[in-house]
């Protein structure tokens, strides 16, 4: 089995819920709906926490989230990361505060448009210019200096913390 | 169905806080890169790769306008956190302008000498 603790999640997912249905009072429409309910939360829950728990522990890399193909940090990818934080919190705070979905302004799409643009066309002149990977690699521009595996996105089997090369669009 | 909507509200507390506290410790201790942030490629004919790295106006006014307008709303959000908040539409033209900048400033550094040497 390639991912036993996706299974092990659908499975308590399943048991949580068979046990809320039985555990709660009220007709069985009720008992239905809270189950389904908090099946789907505890799920996105697991699954959320199987990825955060990936990245904590290295099998997801993300070294080299604001790296750029000419090596070094990449302003528009921090900018991107910077907004993509304070919008998240802010709808995360807003829909604690207010117990609804607020609508969405223009104002936070020009904020995340802006930088996505910006990052965008910043890919286009390095593209444009010919800018290749400081390490010497063409095909893969993301590759750290000397990671020593430049097939792919797949982790050297044995090695701790290998890149997962993110692929830049 | 409070005790949903209670549950729902601390899984996003500690998924959110669990991803952003990974990437912010990761950018505290280097693991995740942030050298030659204020650094901007230039075409260098001198240079084996062809380009070297020079100290970037452009990039050092965008980092500042960036983290500006990013507590701005932060702190909107904070005060008022019924809605998202209205940004003043100079913000939004300075954060454009910016871009405009540090893009401008970057085309100028990777093109206009790869056009010139094109045009000999």
């Amino acid at each position: 089995m390639k991912n036993p603790e996706l299974s092990v999640s659908v499975i308590l997912t399943v048991v949580l819920s068979f046990v809320i249905a039985i555990g709660v009072k009220g007709d069985p429409t009720t008992k239905v709906k809270l189950a389904l309910s908090y099946g789907a939360l505890i799920l996105l829950f697991l699954f959320g926490f199987l990825i955060l728990a990936a990245i904590a522990s290295g099998k997801i890399d993300i070294s080299m989230l604001l790296s750029e193909s000419g090596g070094g940090a990449s302003m528009s990818r921090f900018q991107l990361l910077i907004f993509t934080f304070v919008i998240a919190l802010s709808f995360f705070l807003i829909v604690i505060s207010s117990s609804k979905l607020p609508d969405v302004p223009p104002d936070v799409l020009a904020l995340l448009g802006i930088s996505a643009a910006t990052y965008g066309v910043s890919k286009g002149i390095q593209a444009g210019g010919g800018l290749q990977s400081k390490s010497g690699t063409s095909g893969n521009a993301n590759l750290p200096a000397g990671s020593g595996s430049p097939s792919g996105n797949q982790p050297t089997p044995g090695t701790s913390g290998s890149p997962n090369v993110p692929t830049a669009p | 169905m409070r005790s949903i909507s209670t549950l729902a509200a601390y899984e996003g507390l500690i998924l959110l806080a669990g991803f952003f506290g990974i990437v912010f410790w990761r950018l505290l201790t280097g693991r995740i890169g942030l050298n030659q942030l204020l650094e901007g490629d230039i075409r260098d004919p001198k240079s084996a790769e062809g380009y070297s790295t020079q100290p970037s106006a452009g990039r050092a006014q965008s980092l500042v306008i960036t983290a500006f307008a990013a507590l701005y709303y932060l702190l909107q959000v904070i005060h008022n956190p019924k809605g998202f908040p209205k940004l003043p539409n100079g913000l939004i033209e300075a954060l454009a302008g910016s871009q405009v900048v540090y893009l401008g400033g970057k085309a100028q550094a990777m093109l206009l000498g790869r056009w010139r040497d094109m045009l000999k």
